[in-house]
């Protein structure tokens, strides 16, 4: 039985593509690789009755266009009214959060002026935003053949920036290629606020707060975000799969791709074969092209420019099963917490994985999923997922026991300094390591937005032929985080790339 | 500074022209007498023998060699079977090529390559993901060139197994004087005539059996020059003489592509997958924009063209390789002539030229610039397929 379309992926992205090729009318195949949807958001039983939210969480970037084309709040999206995260300096915390005056005022407490500050860099935000967000909503021009529509699109876009006004133009101009650093050293003086505002910035590229560059990803990420759908990624990955079940798409679990035929469909593992004349790969470009395509119908050039695309992984993921829910500072409301005590201190972190060797005093993104979801943990108890920044994939001397044990015991020790008493409540816990990522969601590299952040991978994503979702094999298509606009819980290359297929 | 041949210590021996040259990083003889014409008519009427390490050689190894070479080569290996040798060119994704040499089928798993420039990086970016081992034995290995009419009764003399029967362009192993050898029939002469691969130990006992053989046959070492002449009387074309790999060319135009180098015969298009394919069918389909000829010069207006300044007609003493350009005859330039020879055995002034399609064909008189006493003047040529000399032993 022949598909119109065979979607391949189980993400964010792959659902997005599904619902709105299903919505189109198309008849939508998505074939999954592993037995729960929602990849970089799924579950799975690291512990005896604790369970993984996946890794991905942030949903506050996710497009609010997408949620109402697909009419994902009938599907049970909600948002949260406010999402706070704790972020832990050297001797202080700070509460952030998305409303501006209430982390203004947190921000008080450690700097007036770096809540006056806070307010004004918001306001510049808030004011520069509009052509750049209309920018990462659009199907990228084609650099490679541009027909006059190319043209016109990416003269719309100067022209947008331009009417910013001459001060600010100039300002955005100069801003998207800076170090994060020097920018943010620029409107702050506190460092705990700067570093939780930078990491975020630095830890989807192979760079740390003094790179240059990094500053682009702070904008996007500033620009783009808003409310954070209420559950987190779980939440959204179940609206979404709930809208694309509405919209008739069909659901493939457990069914591996071992090889693509452009035009003509997929092979699975399991040796059957999916019939579908289009084919969108939710999966990494260089999943796509050299490990699901037959090497001899690539061109050299674009072999070696998917070779050369950057996706080396470098944050590890720490599950940690905890008998009693931690107690935290300011009330409890965080669900999230970063510990970065300073700019310096994450470039620390980055230094040693240049020379694949680990940092002893990792910065940590730590998330608390069991606040939404009780399900995964037994009553009373919780799970806490901890991003470990930075990692390097291969380490010297490999990843053995006892190097995994030293990178936990270091990351629980860093842990219970900020908040005593974790370390006793642990009964359990899992470490995924880059390689154990790219291992189990089939990331390259274990780079999470399967294709680093930098400023060159991030304009023209992942090579100039495939910048537009389309590849150069007919009836093939990309909306991976490995297309524009990049990695994380957004929808946009779903979303855009299902344009470019029905464009066709 | 060049290095030496695992045959340098016999080759410098015979050498008393000291004429050497830097051929691929190695030494080379250009002529091991003053002049090169008895080494051309050795070529031509008994046989040379001539050192062909510096050709870089490639062994590819493993279940996904031929997949690999099918990939690379724009003729289809997966018809070279077990045995055959088989010559070919290799292009870029816009179908332009990056050089041209032979592949041999030692078995399913087992090719050797040679080529004029080297190509390791090129193979090996090409077999990601497959299971293959190149490995570049350009130094393990020394190869002689036996050429001529009589280089199958000196070879059966001095080699074991049935030479006699080897067919053209076919592979044995062998042993010379106990030492194992490969021996292709093949060469650059456009003669009968093999190629002996030995491991560089053996190659001195090797070359001294091969020339023990020859006692009675009159071989005798041949040099670079008399085989320059040899290919262009055959219509060989030369990397970096008639042709530019695209790896080095800056400028498109001076790219060319098999079919404009009339190599057409050893491109199969309609196969699987092969890197230049897509261009190269379009190509076949648009036409090419070169063609690859024959010249032969009108000899009376060749002498007439001296004669005017009160001079013998001069051809030129070795092969030339400095092109010149070709007018129609309206004195529009329509091509350029990379290299010609005066060939003793046909007793012909040749060159091989590009023409641009369109404006010429075959048996039309074009004219080809030539210098008397300092001045550009135009000779008549008549254009023809590039392949002067094909005698019937060179396949029989």
């Amino acid at each position: 039985m022949p598909f119109d379309v065979v979607v391949i992926g189980g993400g964010v992205n792959a659902l997005t593509a599904a619902s709105y090729l299903a919505k189109a009318g198309r008849k939508v195949t998505i074939v999954c690789p592993t037995d729960q949807i929602g990849g970089l958001c799924s579950r799975h039983e690291f512990y005896p009755g604790f369970t993984s939210p996946g890794i991905l969480y942030d949903t506050s970037m996710f497009r609010s266009w997408v949620v109402d084309e697909l009419g994902l709040k009938d599907h049970g999206l909600t948002y949260a009214k406010s999402t706070k995260t704790l972020a832990f300096g050297k001797d202080q915390h700070i509460i952030l959060s998305e409303h501006i005056d209430e982390t203004a005022e947190e921000i008080a407490k450690v700097s007036s002026s770096d809540a006056k500050n806070y307010k004004e860099m918001k306001a510049f935000y808030g004011k520069i935003s509009g052509p750049i967000i209309q920018f990462l909503n659009t199907i990228p021009a084609d650099i490679v053949d541009p027909q006059s529509s190319d043209l016109w699109s990416l003269f719309k876009r100067g022209f947008q920036l331009r009417k910013l006004g001459k001060k600010d133009m100039l300002e955005v101009l100069r801003l998207a290629p800076m170090a994060v650093y020097d920018w943010l050293d620029e409107w702050f003086e506190n460092d705990g606020l700067k570093a939780a505002l930078a990491l975020l910035a630095v830890t989807e590229s192979y760079s740390g707060p003094w790179s240059p560059g990094t500053n682009a990803n702070l904008l996007i990420q500033q620009v783009s975000r808003g409310s954070s759908v209420k559950g987190d990624g779980l939440a959204l990955v179940s609206a979404l799969e709930k809208a694309a079940k509405s919209f008739g798409a069909h659901f493939e679990t457990k069914a591996k791709v071992s090889a693509i035929q452009p035009g003509k469909g997929v092979d699975l593992e399991d040796n059957s074969f999916i019939e579908a004349k289009t084919i969108v790969a939710a999966c990494g470009p260089k999943n796509v092209f050299l490990e699901m395509m037959d090497a001899r119908h690539l061109s050299n050039t674009f072999e070696q420019r998917v070779t050369k695309f950057r996706t080396r992984g470098l944050c590890s993921q720490l599950l940690l099963a905890v008998n009693k829910a931690p107690s935290l500072v300011g009330n409890g409301e965080a669900n999230r917490i970063l510990i970065a005590e300073d700019l310096d201190s994450i470039e620390r972190a980055f230094d040693p994985i240049k020379y694949d060797e680990v940092t002893s005093h990792p910065c940590l993104e730590i998330y608390l999923p069991s606040q939404e979801h009780n399900d995964l943990a037994p009553t009373g108890q919780a799970v806490i997922s901890v991003l470990i920044h930075y990692t390097p994939y291969s380490l010297k001397g490999g990843w053995t026991g006892e190097a995994r044990e030293k990178l936990c015991d270091n990351v629980i020790e860093t842990l219970d300094n900020k908040i005593p008493g974790i370390k006793q409540s642990i009964v359990g816990k899992e470490l995924l390591t880059p390689q154990d990522i790219q291992e189990r969601y089939d990331l390259s590299g274990g780079q999470l937005c399967e294709g680093e952040h930098a400023l060159d991978q991030l304009l023209v994503r992942p090579t100039p032929e495939c910048s537009q979702y389309k590849t150069p094999f007919d009836g093939l298509y990309l909306c991976s985080g490995g297309s524009f606009p990049g990695g994380g819980l957004t929808g946009a290359p779903g979303a855009l790339a299902v344009k470019m297929v029905l464009r066709k | 500074m060049p290095i030496k041949s695992p045959f340098h210590q016999r080759t410098s021996q015979f050498c008393q022209s000291m004429n050497w040259k830097d051929w691929a990083g190695y030494y080379a003889v250009v002529s091991y007498d003053t002049n090169h014409e008895q080494e051309y008519f050795a070529y031509r009427h008994a046989a040379g023998l001539m050192d062909v390490t510096p050709l870089f050689k490639y062994e590819v190894t493993g279940p996904d060699s031929l997949h690999l070479l099918s990939r690379i080569m724009a003729k289809d290996i997966n018809k070279v079977k077990q045995g055959q040798v088989t010559y070919c060119c290799w292009c870029d994704d816009d179908g332009k090529i990056l050089d041209d040499g032979t592949v041999s089928c030692l078995s399913q798993d087992h090719y050797r390559v040679t080529s004029a420039e080297p190509v390791f990086h090129w193979f090996h970016q090409n077999a990601r993901s497959l299971k293959v081992t190149i490995e570049d034995i350009t130094s393990r290995f020394g190869i002689l060139a036996l050429q001529g009419p009589l280089s199958r009764e000196i070879l059966t003399h001095a080699a074991g197994g049935d030479i006699a029967s080897l067919g053209f362009f076919k592979l044995i192993d062998s042993t010379i004087d106990n030492r194992r050898v490969t021996i292709t029939r093949t060469g650059y002469t456009g003669d009968l005539g093999y190629e002996i691969w030995c491991e560089n130990n053996d190659a001195l006992v090797v070359y001294d059996a091969v020339m023990e053989s020859g006692k009675n046959y009159q071989l005798i070492p041949a040099g670079l020059a008399a085989l320059d002449v040899a290919r262009i009387e055959a219509g060989f074309i030369m990397n970096g003489v008639d042709y530019f790999s695209a790896n080095h060319c800056v400028i498109n135009s001076r790219k060319s592509t098999p079919f404009e180098l009339n190599l057409g015969w050893s491109v199969n298009l309609n196969r699987d997958s092969f890197i230049g394919q897509q261009a190269l069918k379009k190509e076949k389909k648009e036409g090419s924009l070169w063609q690859f000829v024959g010249l032969e010069y009108d000899w009376d207006a060749y002498e007439k063209i001296f004669a005017n300044f009160d001079l013998p007609p001069q051809t030129p003493a070795q092969a030339w390789r400095t092109a010149v350009p070709v007018y129609n005859k309206n004195g529009k330039q329509i091509g350029r002539a990379t290299s010609g020879a005066w060939s003793p055995i046909l007793k012909k002034n040749l060159a091989l030229a590009s023409i641009k399609t369109g404006n010429f064909t075959m048996g039309d008189t074009l004219h080809i610039e030539v210098t008397a006493e300092y001045e550009r003047q135009l000779c008549p040529v008549t254009v023809c397929k590039p392949m002067f000399f094909n005698p019937d032993r060179k396949r029989d």
